[in-house]
């Protein structure tokens, strides 16, 4: 059958056939030569990188080994600061779910007239980069700074409290700093929601909660997976946030990679660091995405239970 | 019951109010404090005062760091325009061998943590200039490049965004009553997503404009983009001098929002 629409075709097709594809394939070979040089071609010299010799004074040695990884990973100073980095963005994640849930939903339900209002005030922010937010946060959590100043006229602290450099400051500056894409993201799903719905849960006499717990928020997974996944991932790569708000008492993957470079030339272990780094939010994301759609779609499954 | 009602919806405005404030503040008060007559940061503050507005004029690292950061994000947007429209019509428009794979590349630079990006470039470029005996790292090319790189997913997607939303039988229509593919593309098809395009050119501006890590290896010393040149000053203090640079900073990126907004609407966008 095939062969004989082969035949069939006529030559002419064929030849305006290989015209049109050589076309589209002029259009889009700007953007991937582009992106071959100036991105995947360095990002592989980089990965080849950590498998050469650091060579204390020169540059390095090219070779194949595996010893900067096995420093990486052996090195108790290092394992601390990933562990810190995903212990951090786990949290940052969570808080910023709880937090953005809330005003997503309120925000799906608005007119659409307010609703494009809040939401320049949502996406601002993120457009602004993070070094000003970050200033910002300083301005908040420093020793003369608004919280230590409001908390000592209320009485509650005697003296300034020590906030900047610590994890607290740091998750909930990242929460703060990642939530407008957990907003939107989650916006975009419970939109869909069909209001009736809720209607019609309540009119069968469900409490809020049971509304929540049982239709909006199964109805909301994909919402909160990719929201979630996305909101990881930036916080995993955060370089300006634990850099400013953290100091080098909190130091997280991406400072520690990039003073690596800077500070001490170990392109080596810096192509290590980088590898993991990127390996390990792959990896979570992926086991994480398993496990979540899994269990929605065994909830589903089970959804007449009450 | 109707009491119970109205007083769990103040609530839910209050606290969709806070958080959205928790959001927000920060930004707030960077541009609070840029007026604060007293250099030392206390609240509530001594005074106000504008002339830290004044101040910024005679610093030469940050009006060059401008100049700088305005150069290399107009060169970006233009160039990140140009091959990504040319990627979106080829995307959308042609049957293409290995489009999915296309389409993951242009989108790729979002996944890799930048800061590592603009590492990976550095070092390629430090060995690329040793073979070729040219000045590639620092550059004003490579620099350019580089935050192309970083804008490429933004126009890419908006722009695609748009050829797949509209209706390719108005192309058709224009070709059956005699005009060229080329010639209804150019007076059909272009008219229609100009408003995409436009988002697109804004927004590749506004992330190149505002993003710090891909720089941070690129640049010469004492000639850097202004995120860096902020970062920098914030890592020993903030006052209201580098509040006053913020704030001109968040009315620049606030005025070109507001703009793409009008253009696109940006619930359309995110």
């Amino acid at each position: 059958m095939q062969r004989l629409n082969r035949i069939e075709r006529p030559a002419q097709h064929d030849h305006l056939m290989r015209a049109e594809r050589l076309r589209a394939v002029s259009l889009v070979s700007p953007a991937t030569l582009l992106l071959t040089v100036m991105f995947i071609l360095p990002l592989l010299v980089f990965v080849r990188f950590s498998f050469n010799q650091f060579v204390p004074g020169e540059f390095m040695k090219t070779a194949w080994t595996l010893e900067n990884y096995i420093k990486f990973l052996s090195d108790p100073y290092y394992l601390r600061v990933l562990l810190r980095t995903i212990v951090i963005s786990v949290t940052s994640t969570v808080l910023a779910l709880v937090l953005a849930f809330p005003v997503s939903y309120f925000l799906a339900r608005l007119r659409k007239r307010w609703k494009s209002l809040l939401i320049i005030i949502v996406v601002f922010p993120l457009l602004l980069g993070n070094v000003i937010r970050a200033m910002g946060w300083i301005a908040v959590f420093s020793q003369a700074g608004l919280m230590n100043r409001l908390l000592l006229s209320f009485g509650a602290i005697s003296s300034p409290l020590q906030i900047l450099q610590t994890p607290f400051a740091v998750t909930v500056v990242l929460a703060a700093v990642v939530m407008p894409y957990m907003i939107l993201t989650l916006q975009a799903v419970i939109e869909k929601i069909q209001p009736d719905l809720e209607e019609a849960a309540r009119d069968l006499g469900a409490s809020t909660w049971q509304v929540f717990r049982l239709v909006i928020f199964p109805l909301a997974m994909p919402g909160i997976l990719a929201g979630t996944l996305l909101v990881f991932v930036l916080c995993m790569n955060a370089y300006a946030t634990p850099l400013l708000i953290g100091g080098p008492k909190v130091l997280m993957m991406a400072p520690a990679l990039y003073s690596q470079i800077q500070d001490v030339s170990n392109w080596p272990l810096g192509g290590a660091m980088a590898v993991v780094l990127i390996g390990v939010t792959l990896a979570t994301s992926a086991l994480y995405s398993r496990i979540l759609s899994r269990k929605y779609i065994r909830s589903f499954e089970g959804g007449t239970r009450v | 019951m109707r009491f119970g009602l109205r007083v769990s919806r103040y609530f839910s405005y209050g606290a969709v109010t806070a958080i959205l404030g928790f959001v927000l503040a920060p930004v707030v008060l960077v541009v609070w404090i840029s007026f604060f007559s007293q250099q030392l940061i206390l609240f509530p503050p001594k005074g106000y005062s504008l002339a830290w507005y004044q101040n910024i004029l005679n610093q030469k690292n940050f009006i060059n760091a401008f100049i700088l950061s305005f150069q290399v994000a107009l060169a970006a947007t233009a160039i990140s325009m140009i091959i990504g429209l040319l990627a979106s019509i080829g995307l959308t428009r042609f049957r293409l061998p290995g489009k999915s794979t296309l389409q993951n590349l242009f989108l790729s630079p979002l996944v890799v943590p930048v800061i590592i990006t603009g590492m990976a470039m550095y070092i390629f470029f430090i060995r690329l200039q040793r073979m070729m005996g040219i000045e590639l790292v620092p550059s004003f090319m490579v620099l350019v490049l580089a935050h192309v790189i970083i804008t490429i997913p933004w126009t890419v997607r908006l722009i695609t965004a748009g050829l797949i939303g509209i209706n390719a039988e108005l192309e058709e229509a224009a070709m059956d009553l005699g005009a060229s593919k080329w010639r209804a593309f150019w007076r059909i098809t272009l008219p229609i997503i100009r408003p995409s395009i436009v988002a697109a050119g804004i927004f590749a501006f506004i992330f190149s404009f505002g993003n710090l890590e891909v720089s941070l290896m690129l640049v010469e010393p004492g000639e850097s983009t202004i995120p860096i040149e902020i970062l920098n000053y914030v890592f020993w203090k903030v006052d209201p001098t580098i509040a006053a640079v913020a704030t001109v900073k968040i009315v620049i990126t606030g005025i070109l929002m507001l703009i793409a907004d009008r253009v696109v609407g940006l619930s359309n966008v995110f």
